[in-house]
């Protein structure tokens, strides 16, 4: 029977690919794994997956060798603004190649970063459609700001040149304002990105009354791999987030998602900090203009006080001076009143008292005798009739002046 | 007695001394309780004028 060496085989093989694969061809796929290897070769594994179940269609090993690979990262980098790295869609153009001992690869000619940048529109889209859905994009854009920004959490890496930048423009200001700023560390790039900045954003949601704002920055590098932000789980922790998210993530061309959600989205973390100072700022300055207002229209109040009391200061006498006359003359009425009515009355009992005097003296007997009557008594009786009298009686006779005794004769 | 009572006693003892209500037995003995109940709101009176007086000039 016969046969071949495995070297032949390969050979044979590896001559059936060159030959169909003259030309380059362009493929679509995901970069499953790779990195830059010694001697600046990138080495890595483009795969197929199903959409629907995710499993895997196809796989091949990539190769980009160091010069093609030094031209291409630039533009990939420049273009997408973001590395060559596991989970990137991509369109390349390859050689397929077939070697002997190490088998079945393809060389990387070329890369189309616009593909790579569709998948990126497109993944953005699909979150933004999914908030939308939720009802939850808009949540944290329309919280109102706080009327102080005073005391800022930070999510960002301790070691980002963002965070520094942030701190220095912010706590080194020129008005003298007083920040209180804590950093809730993050990891800012790589796959652990949406873990740890969930992680920091549920610390500061356990104690949101503590908080003003929440601030996430990271330094802006040569290149800024943004992609990791772009993360549904992240963009919805934000929207939904109770205080107001700033962001200052360090890109220069599109914007994250997390940048749709956030309250208020700036380029950098000096940008932030920036904001931040001016909203404070601005606050004084109408702190200090409603202290005016205050205290001006408390002045005018007081003067007016002022006046009524000026005013009440001089009525007031005058009014009780007015109740006091009016009581004083009410009393002298009454005693008035009393005091005649008791003269006339002592009058008219006195002139009642003449009346019956006179009466009384007119019926004085002593009246009538010194008029000239006289009384007359018998035995000590008063003689009224002459029957009453026989001859011989001895009466008694009572003048004005003195008694005479008589005998009656007849 | 109050500024008040005084006066409704002063009013009651003025109108039964015109209706010739009281005895004159009485009468003096009335007028010299009028008389007191009159020097006593004329004392309340003046009295709370200097108060009213002192409250709104102290320094006087």
């Amino acid at each position: 029977m016969d046969s071949l060496s495995l070297y032949e085989l390969n050979n044979l093989v590896s001559s059936v690919i060159e030959q169909t694969f003259e030309d380059d061809v362009w493929v679509r796929g995901e970069l499953l794994e790779g990195r830059p290897g010694g001697g600046g070769h990138f080495y890595g594994e483009l795969v197929e997956k199903d959409e629907l179940t995710g499993g895997l269609l196809a796989k091949a090993r990539i190769t980009i060798w160091a010069r093609t690979y030094s031209l291409l990262r630039n533009r990939f980098e420049n273009e997408t603004g973001q590395t060559l790295k596991p989970g990137l869609k991509l369109l390349l153009k390859v050689k397929v190649c077939f070697h002997e001992q190490y088998g079945y690869s393809l060389n990387v000619v070329d890369i189309d970063p616009s593909f790579t940048l569709g998948d990126m529109v497109r993944r953005r889209q699909q979150i933004i459609a999914q908030l939308e859905k939720d009802g939850v994009i808009d949540d944290n854009r329309t919280l109102p700001l706080p009327t102080l920004l005073k005391r800022i959490a930070v999510v960002s890496s301790d070691k980002a040149a963002g965070y520094g930048d942030f701190c220095d423009q912010l706590l080194n200001n020129e008005y003298g304002l007083y920040f209180d700023v804590r950093l809730f560390p993050a990891l800012m790039q790589g796959a652990r990105v949406e873990e740890t900045i969930l992680s920091a954003l549920d610390k500061i949601a356990l104690q949101d009354d503590r908080w003003d704002a929440v601030v996430i920055i990271r330094g802006g590098g040569a290149v800024s791999d943004l992609s990791d932000f772009d993360s549904y789980n992240l963009a919805s922790a934000i929207a939904q987030f109770p205080l107001p998210v700033f962001t200052g993530i360090g890109h220069e061309r599109d914007e994250t998602v997390l940048d749709r959600v956030a309250h208020t989205s700036l380029k950098t973390p000096t940008a932030v900090a920036a904001y931040i100072l001016d909203y404070q700022v601005a606050h004084l300055a109408r702190l200090e203009e409603i202290q005016n207002i205050l205290v001006q229209s408390s002045l005018r109040k007081l003067e007016r006080e002022h006046q009524r009391l000026d005013h009440l200061s001089t009525t007031l006498p005058l009014s009780f001076a007015r109740v006091r006359d009016r009581q004083e003359h009410l009393l002298q009425q009454i005693e008035e009143r009393m005091h005649t009515n008791v003269s006339m009355r002592l009058e008219r009992e006195n002139y009642r008292l003449q009346l019956l005097e006179q009466r009384v003296q007119s019926l004085d007997p002593a009246l009538l005798l010194r008029r000239g009557y006289s009384i007359t008594l018998c035995n000590g009786v008063l003689v009224t009739s002459a029957s009453q009298l026989k001859e011989g009686d001895v009466i008694t006779t009572q003048l004005a002046n003195g008694k005479l005794s008589s005998k009656v004769l007849a | 007695m109050t500024y008040e009572e005084s006066m409704k006693q002063l009013e009651t003892l003025a109108q039964q001394m015109e209706r010739g209500e009281l005895p004159i037995d009485a009468l003096a003995a009335k007028l010299k309780e009028a008389q007191l109940l009159i020097s006593s709101c004329r004392k309340q009176l003046l009295e709370a004028d200097e108060q009213v007086k002192n409250i709104l000039n102290p320094d006087a």
